[in-house]
């Protein structure tokens, strides 16, 4: 566990309005940045032909830089033929989003406006250049009344070749592989046959992008907006799931948005209980790899688990039978009730992201405001995460093993590695350890990861000592 | 490791311009082997063999730092100081008396992002020339993924990918619109790479001609774009050979050379840093031609396993990205099964199997301590072999000889080379290659394999000596075991 500021990320889409800047306190709920609208249609405008110039010389007629919103029928792009002004016209709200010079396009994206609580219903037309029968329309549906569908979602899809078997005059004048899209995410209210139409009752969406945690903003640029929190951080060895915020409990019991921690293996049954009464994250020692199987269904279990992907699950230690330190247990009973931030995104390979916790402490935040110390933390989850193996140890040396039963426990090093075989056979460097509860053995130095560098930083925190 | 003193190798005019020391090392994903050979007046003698953790993860984050351990150790054994940064080539700053070749297959596995028209179409053709060039398919995205662009610009940005493959439109015509949407929406959500922020992400093009224009013009800055035979030139055709060749290139040119710290690595080589693959193409293909018969090697790492085969005189190598002993152990265990890896370890506690499976994969790095932890990793190594031999005569059209004669089967990574006993080896090979041929099993149990292939490079003749004398060990004659093929 290492205490200090440590930086987050708050990514933004490329749509998004900013409207925070380096130095600005945020709390856990205020706006990072505000999303206006939400892409629509892409539109080409053979700008080269209308302007009558070179395709590569398109880019130097066009008048608005990308990203530049616009309105419908505002000039985009301008040149001059035979002495005549020649124009390019927006064909819709939007932005210039690609000018390609080999081609001479210029491509427009349309802005759709995000609509609030209240708004009116919007009706849309499905295929209305179809002469499809009521039947075979009926059969384009994908959707029923009371449905809720996103914004971009197919409605109604014309796939001839499943309305062939219908009739061939049906299959005939489908264009396959239309759809109808939902120019609004909320529900559809009507479904009309005779008029050709759906009406959708718009739900209000989210428009801004909330900073997650209490901070402060470090850095803005194009690839987010960083935020600098205070806490003590834990790092685990495996995680599923993004990101979640709640108050740290160590009850047997899971509560409702709380961030749970388990100091021994989390059952199967308990994530189910956990999940169903809305725990946004669980963080336990360890887990059996078929419970973890069971419990994420159809999601990948690899290498790599990423944001948006599900519930939030930490195993500090690893897969089995193994409890946290009770260090570390002591430590975060001690702060119980906090809010704590688990971010369960997990890169086993290169470029490695280990999954990591950390305990807010605000009254640091607040200390930071007032001018003291505040230098940010730039290490990763994986800086603080020791790889076993690749420094030697020596006699004294403080030292976690990563393998075997002895996974997760810390001891120190008392002789120097010698060459030896193991139960399996194998002939390497080993070192004898005693553990922190007066246990002994002897362990291939290639599973021992050296601490004392990490203990001078503030110790190494995660791990068992028995 | 210390050597007894062996006869030399190789002849001193073949290598005129060669120093004193030749250090060969190869930086796997997981460890960093280095090879130490002195010239002396007589010839050249394999003197250590000694391997370091690889340090391609954080908080090292820089390969050269294992690569400089496995020296020290190797000038440890050799009663030498090859401390760090004084071994080096051309670099101008190492010992003048040492020459440091190298092989790399750091930052190995590889994850892509298939893209098409539909989903049941061109959309499904990318996911499966991704698949069947050995990635594992992180997302397929089209027009009709029922995402918004919003929603998959935030998928494509939090997925990481280390190659895209975009396909679909048959030939002739226009930009089909889906082109451009999907230009617009990588172009917006610049996915960030998995390794080093500078680089730019590799983009198989195999889509139809016109959107190749556009593709280029707006991502072209972006991504290094590779364009390749149309993967679906018209309806009912699927031609994804070219696209999964140009995936198995870029991965070895692009991908593993962003491996951090690559750059240094460069800076003191006397020779261009091979692709660990590619150098043992070279050795294998030396061994076909040196002994005169047909070859089947395999080559099993952390994260990815090579398979080579040599058929009358035909090289043919293919890339399991996502099958290997730690990093992708998980892999190995989803992709054959539970059921297929315990019939390896009748009356051990299914439950234990898979722990030890995916603490391997968490903890990469370390070595099986206990009689059980040892038979896991093994099991894991025989369907690691069985699915990277399928997948190597699906993607390379190569396998085990049909021809008359005994071929040769060569196996080499930590989990043979390290094998305790010898018949472990010689049962995970005969079980890998399957019931109903002979052949003759051997082993590259000093990890010389990636060396004779660098090697080859600046010495042809020492890498047919080291080949022989050092590298290979024939272990048996056996009949393959296992399922049939």
């Amino acid at each position: 566990m290492r205490s200090g500021y440590h930086q987050r990320r708050r990514e933004v889409p490329a749509h998004a309005r900013v409207v925070v800047e380096p130095g600005r306190w945020m709390g856990e709920d205020d706006p990072v940045a505000v999303i206006d609208y939400e892409p629509g249609r892409l539109t080409r405008i053979p700008a080269a032909t209308q302007l009558a110039v070179a395709p590569d010389r398109v880019s130097d007629h066009v008048l608005r830089p990308t990203w530049t919103r616009m309105r419908a029928g505002e000039v985009l792009a301008a040149a001059v033929c035979l002495g005549h002004p020649v124009v390019s016209r927006a064909p819709a709200d939007g932005h210039v989003t690609m000018v390609s010079r080999r081609l001479g396009y210029v491509y427009v994206r349309e802005a759709l406006g995000l609509v609030g609580a209240g708004a009116p219903p919007v009706t849309v037309d499905v295929f209305p250049d179809m002469s499809l029968p009521k039947p075979v329309l009926h059969e384009c549906l994908l959707v029923r009344e009371g449905d809720e569908v996103r914004f971009g979602q197919a409605l109604a899809s014309a796939n001839a070749i499943r309305l062939w078997k219908q009739t061939f005059a049906a299959g005939k004048a489908a264009k396959s592989g239309e759809s109808c899209v939902a120019p609004v995410g909320g529900l559809v209210e009507r479904i009309d046959l005779d008029r050709r139409t759906i009406t959708i009752r718009p739900k209000e969406t989210a428009s801004f992008i909330a900073a997650g945690v209490p901070g402060r903003v470090t850095a803005v640029n194009q690839d987010g907006i960083d935020i600098a929190v205070h806490g003590l951080r834990f790092v685990g060895a495996y995680g599923t799931g993004g990101e979640a915020v709640g108050p740290l409990s160590l009850n047997d019991r899971p509560e409702s948005g709380t961030v749970w921690v388990r100091s021994g293996r989390v059952t199967m049954d308990e994530l189910v209980a956990a999940r169903d009464c809305g725990v946004v994250a669980v963080w336990a020692a360890s887990v059996t790899y078929e419970d973890l199987r069971s419990f994420l269904g159809d999601r990948p279990l690899g290498t790599v688990s990423r944001a948006g992907a599900g519930p939030v699950a930490v195993v500090s230690e690893g897969f089995g039978e193994f409890r946290l330190s009770p260090t570390v247990t002591e430590a975060l009973r001690g702060l119980r009730g906090r809010r704590t931030l688990v971010d369960g995104a997990t890169q086993l390979r290169a470029g490695a992201i280990r999954p990591e916790m950390i305990v807010i402490d605000e009254e640091a935040d607040k200390g930071a405001m007032a001018g003291r110390d505040s230098s940010v933390v730039k290490s990763s989850s994986a800086d603080d995460w020791p790889t076993p193996g690749t420094e030697p140890i020596v006699a004294g040396d403080k030292v976690r093993c990563f393998s075997g039963k002895n996974l997760g426990l810390t001891g120190r090093a008392i002789a120097p590695p010698r060459q030896g075989q193991l139960e399996s056979g194998l002939k390497t460097l080993l070192v004898e350890v005693v553990w922190a509860d007066g246990g002994h053995d002897v362990v291939a130095a290639r599973n021992l990861a050296r601490l004392a560098p990490a203990a001078e930083r503030g110790g190494q925190g995660h791990g068992r000592d028995s | 490791m210390e050597l007894p003193s062996e006869p030399p190798v190789g002849e001193g005019p073949s290598i005129p311009s060669l120093t004193r020391w030749i250090i060969a090392v190869d930086v796997g994903s997981t460890t960093t082997k280095g090879a130490c050979f002195e010239r002396r007046d007589e010839g050249l003698v394999l003197r250590a063999v000694e391997h370091a953790p690889t340090t391609v993860e954080k908080p090292f984050e820089d390969v050269t730092i294992g690569l400089d351990e496995a020296i020290r150790r190797l000038g440890e054994v050799v009663g030498e100081k090859f401390g760090t940064g004084e071994a080096g080539g051309s670099g101008g700053k190492g010992r003048p008396d040492v020459t440091l070749v190298a092989t790399s297959s750091a930052g190995g596995g590889l994850q892509m992002l298939a893209c098409g028209t539909t989903q049941r179409f061109s959309a499904s053709s990318a996911h499966r020339a991704a698949m069947g060039a050995g990635a594992i398919v992180l997302a397929t995205l089209s027009p009709d993924d029922g995402l918004s662009l919003a929603q998959k610009a935030d998928l494509v940005r939090d997925l990481r990918p280390d190659m895209v493959l975009m396909g679909g439109g048959f030939d002739g015509g226009e930009v089909p619109s889906f082109i451009a949407e999907l230009a617009d929406l990588l172009r917006t959500a610049r996915p960030r790479p998995r390794l080093g922020d500078s680089f730019r992400i590799p983009l198989v093009y195999a889509g139809n001609d016109a959107g190749h224009e556009l593709v280029e013009d707006v991502l072209g800055e972006q991504f290094i774009i590779h364009r390749v035979a149309n993967l679906a030139p018209g309806p009912r055709k699927e031609n994804p050979g070219p696209a999964r060749e140009a995936i198995h290139r870029l991965f070895q040119q692009h991908v593993m050379s962003q491996a951090p710290g690559y750059g240094k690595l460069l800076a003191r080589v006397a020779a261009p840093v091979l692709p660990t693959p590619g150098a043992v193409a070279k050795a294998v293909d030396l061994a076909a031609k040196t002994w005169g018969r047909d070859v089947l090697a395999f080559d099993i790492g952390g994260a990815t396993t090579d398979v080579f085969s040599v058929r009358r005189g035909r090289l043919a190598r293919s890339v399991s990205a996502n099958l290997g002993m730690s990093y992708s152990a998980l892999n190995v265990l989803q992709r054959a099964g539970l059921d297929r890896l315990l019939r390896w370890l009748p009356g051990d506690d299914a439950t234990a199997v898979t722990a030890a499976v995916a603490n391997k994969t968490l903890h990469p790095t370390t070595l099986p301590e206990t009689a059980f932890e040892l038979r896991v990793e093994q099991a894991v190594a025989r369907e690691a072999l069985w699915l990277a031999l399928e997948d190597h005569v699906e993607m390379a059209g190569g396998g085990l000889s049909d021809g008359p004669g005994v071929p040769l089967v060569i196996g080499s990574g930590g989990v043979l080379s390290f094998a305790p006993r010898q018949e472990q080896v010689v049962d995970i090979l005969a079980d890998a290659v399957g019931a109903g041929r002979a052949v003759e099993v051997a082993v590259d149990d000093r990890f010389l394999l990636p060396q004779v292939g660098a090697l080859s490079t600046v010495a042809p003749g020492l890498a047919v000596e080291v080949l022989e004398r050092h590298s290979v060990k024939r272990l048996a004659t056996v009949h393959g075991r296992g399922d049939k093929r």
